[in-house]
């Protein structure tokens, strides 16, 4: 990545005519697993796109690309046809977009607080251990996830009803009531997701240079002037590129986050119902794989332009921190 | 060294694929692909069953088999990938017949069926062949015979309702399952009386005729009233939503887990004091599954249409060759005429997994119940399979299909004839209509939400989606289609 630069503050970028240097032929070597990994799954699939404008019909004994170009009719954008007829259409887009952006403001702010103040421990041994713990959930697979919040939040043997019972009050039917289950999923995404992103900004404040601290506190700076001044500035291209990156998924969702861990309950669909959660169960029945093909493609168009958008607000502002 | 050794290693090994590559080569049985249905996991005694089969049919037919278990959305992706097989499971609820037939997908076996195995066109009786397993008269797939009627079942704990002096009938209503609820609420309390899962209980919505997704149905005793042929919404149906009502009175009551909706199934070890099923006069399976006596009573059907018949067949890849085609139709006939052969696939290795009672029953070991235990029609016809009993005492009438065969002439029979709904023109908005039904119906069926509540809402919904369009749609198809067959 691009932390090295850092660390030559001031610097502005020098351009000189680039030569294919012995380093950039490792460099290039050690890229090669990725670069290959990319063609084969992102770049040589692509022409599944077609997928998303043909009624695909397998003719047995030929082939998949057979199948696909010959025997297969185009239909233009019929496919995309039955995600607006849905009439909860309004309510998709706004849990998708709308959960997408709290997590985008959440996964920026807390990491870069958190790992602000990790970086500040003095106890570097209690840095690591709430490191660690912090990233363990990253590991987890949504179901199992799934089930610890069950056995918290299940109605009869749940712990917090338990709890909730044992206190004589009443118990709440955590699954049927749609009200708790914004915040919930939000906190359950942060739990999931912040140890891991603080990893990479922990990682950038290793880098800076360690003597613009050593001479703030000569000039007497604070430590919060300290942060403002040179910890968050010199941030900044790395919390531009995270940013750029995760505005880039906000037609997406993780499925097992909205699908999973409510149990795929319809009591709760007005505030689970993303656009995967919608595909999914509206194709389950019938495998309809154009349909979700079409969905897939428009998730990605409006990303990408979405992502593109960003990009130019990025660097209108802060011309040295644009991804591209 | 290192680099030397596992350069050998690696000859080795090619060298000893290479002789076994020679030695297939020798005169060889033809080895065919069959998948075929299951709710989760392959068994888990598959590889030794499907050795003992093998050598069987090889020796009499000389094919054999790869048995490979599919769950239903995997029959789905196989077929639409075009992933290779010989003999596939297929019926009217999963890996459907209709779409795949019409789509040519299937072998077309009306000639190869009659010249190459008469037998097997013999043992099954002709109107099978005609309704179930045609489109546009060609014949597509073997109808594996077994109970070809729906029948639904109550599955009572006998031990514990005859301990509290309840009276259990052979038949009843629906609605009669409330007193027994109730006593068995008042005297038991370490289980809700009716666990459910999301599903609910099984098939209770099964006296009507579903044509699309869980909203448009023709329910079986509109036949004979001015309403005879006419699909309807699922509100239409008054039983229907009696029944709903009812659920949702029972759950109010707190006879149902209040997490029914958000529960996936209720496992095997669930003492449930009621579950349901389809079955058939004499089948005493439900007893060998739960481990207690299980008493069955019958509250609806039995029920006679194309999907009933069509509950279970087999079909040959429409990319088969011809010899292959010819040696899965033999396999097929083995499975229909020769007992022996049949109990193998169907309960397992005799002195292994079952072993035969003296009046020809069969009694399965405790290898053969946890290894080897699936519903019998997975593997080929039922009817042919000895039948099976709970225990000693405990036996089942060996000569019960002439029974069930003979209660069958008192079924409601559908008036549908073998229409089958072609969804393709209106596939956008049945697709939009199944995402609104999703919403519901876990709810509804499992008695959480009041249905005179949330009915508006789903109108409304269905209405945006496009029912109607739906509606219409098949409506037209099935007068087409009576108007077409009424000469």
């Amino acid at each position: 990545m691009r932390y090295e630069s850092l660390s030559i503050k001031g610097e502005a970028p020098i351009r000189k005519r680039r030569r294919f240097t012995r380093d950039d032929l490792e460099l290039s070597f050690l890229s090669l697993p990725t670069v290959l990994w990319f063609i084969a799954f992102c770049y040589v699939p692509f022409f599944g796109i077609v997928f998303a404008f043909k009624n695909y019909r397998y003719k047995p004994g030929k082939g998949f690309i057979y199948s696909l170009f010959v025997n297969s009719k185009w239909v233009g954008l019929q496919n995309f046809e039955f995600l607006f007829r849905s009439p909860d259409l309004y309510n998709i887009f706004r849990n998708t977009l709308g959960y997408n952006l709290v997590f985008i403001l959440i996964g920026i702010t807390l990491p870069v607080a958190l790992a602000i103040m990790m970086s500040m421990l003095h106890s570097k041994r209690l840095g690591k251990v709430c490191q660690t713990a912090m990233f363990l959930p990253h590991f987890l697979s949504w179901v199992v996830v799934s089930y610890f919040v069950y056995a918290f939040l299940s109605t009869d043997k749940g712990l917090v009803n338990s709890i909730l019972a044992t206190f004589g009050k009443e118990r709440i039917m955590w699954y049927q009531e749609p009200s708790y289950w914004p915040v919930l999923l939000v906190f359950f995404n942060t739990w999931k997701t912040m140890g891991y992103s603080m990893v990479v900004y922990m990682a950038s404040i290793t880098g800076i240079d360690q003597t613009l601290y050593e001479s703030a506190v000569i000039d007497g700076a604070s430590r919060w002037q300290q942060v403002k001044s040179i910890t968050i500035p010199l941030l900044r291209p790395v919390i531009s590129i995270m940013f750029i990156m995760n505005v880039g998924h906000i037609f997406t969702t993780d499925f097992g986050l909205f699908f999973q861990v409510p149990r795929d309950s319809n009591s709760l669909i007005t505030v689970t119902q993303t656009l995967d959660v919608y595909v999914y169960k509206a194709l389950m029945q019938s495998s309809n794989y154009n349909y979700s093909s079409a969905v897939g493609l428009m998730q990605s168009v409006f990303g990408c332009i979405i992502l593109l958008i960003a990009n130019r607000m990025v660097k209108y502002i802060d011309p040295e921190s644009g991804l591209f | 060294m290192k680099k030397l050794l596992s350069l050998i290693l690696a000859l080795v090994l090619t060298l000893s694929l290479g002789v076994a590559g020679m030695a297939n080569a020798e005169e060889e049985p033809i080895k065919l692909i069959w998948w075929v249905y299951t709710t989760g996991d392959a068994l888990i005694d598959t590889p030794i069953v499907v050795e003992a089969a093998n050598a069987y049919s090889a020796e009499k037919i000389g094919v054999t088999i790869d048995l490979i278990f599919k769950t239903a959305e995997q029959f789905d992706l196989g077929m639409t990938t075009g992933e290779y097989y010989d003999i596939t499971f297929t019926c009217d609820w999963c890996n459907s017949f209709a779409t795949n037939a019409y789509n040519e997908m299937f072998y077309d076996i009306t000639d190869l069926v009659q010249t190459e195995t008469p037998a097997l066109y013999e043992a099954i009786d002709q109107t099978y062949w005609d309704v179930a397993a045609s489109i546009n008269d060609r014949i597509y797939a073997v109808p594996t015979l077994k109970d070809m009627a729906t029948m639904m079942f109550f599955r009572l704990d006998q031990e514990r309702y005859e301990a509290i002096g309840m009276e259990l009938k052979e038949k009843m209503e629906f609605a009669d399952l409330e007193e027994y609820l109730a006593a068995y609420k008042e005297n038991y309390d370490d289980v809700y009386p009716l666990p459910l899962g999301k599903a609910g209980l099984t098939g209770f919505t099964n006296f009507c005729q579903w044509i699309a997704g869980s909203y448009l149905c023709s329910p079986y005793d509109l036949a004979g009233t001015e309403m005879e042929n006419k699909i309807i919404p699922f509100w239409e149906c008054e039983e229907l939503m009696n029944r709903f009502r009812l659920l949702h009175k029972w759950y109010e009551l707190g006879y149902i887990n209040p997490d029914a909706a958000t529960t996936e199934s209720i496992g095997k070890d669930v003492r449930a004091s009621v579950r349901s099923g389809a079955a058939w006069y004499g089948y005493e399976g439900w007893t060998t599954y739960a481990g207690y006596p299980i008493f069955k009573s019958n509250y609806d059907g039995p029920f006679i249409s194309v999907a009933t018949t069509r509950g279970a067949m087999n079909a040959i890849n429409a990319a088969c060759s011809e010899e292959n085609a010819i040696a899965a139709l033999k396999y097929l006939e083995l499975l229909n005429t020769d007992r022996t052969f049949r109990d193998i696939l169907c309960y397992g290795i005799e002195g292994v997994h079952f072993n035969y009672l003296d009046d020809g029953t069969v009694l399965r070991t405790e290898q053969g119940k946890t290894n080897w235990s699936t519903d019998s029609f997975v593997t080929g016809s039922v009817v042919n399979a000895s039948v099976e009993s709970v225990s000693e005492d405990q036996r089942a009438d060996p000569n019960q299909w002439e029974r069930v065969f003979k209660d069958y002439e008192n079924a409601q029979v559908s008036t549908l004839g073998a229409f089958s709904f072609d969804r393709t023109p209106v596939e956008a908005e049945h697709a939009a209509c199944s995402a609104v039904m999703e919403k519901y119906v876990a709810e509804l069926y499992t008695g959480t939400s009041d249905i005179d509540e949330v009915l508006d809402t789903i109108k409304a919904e269905l209405t945006t989606a496009g029912y109607e369009a739906v509606l219409q749609e098949a409506q037209a198809q099935l007068d087409a289609y009576l108007a077409e067959n009424a000469e």
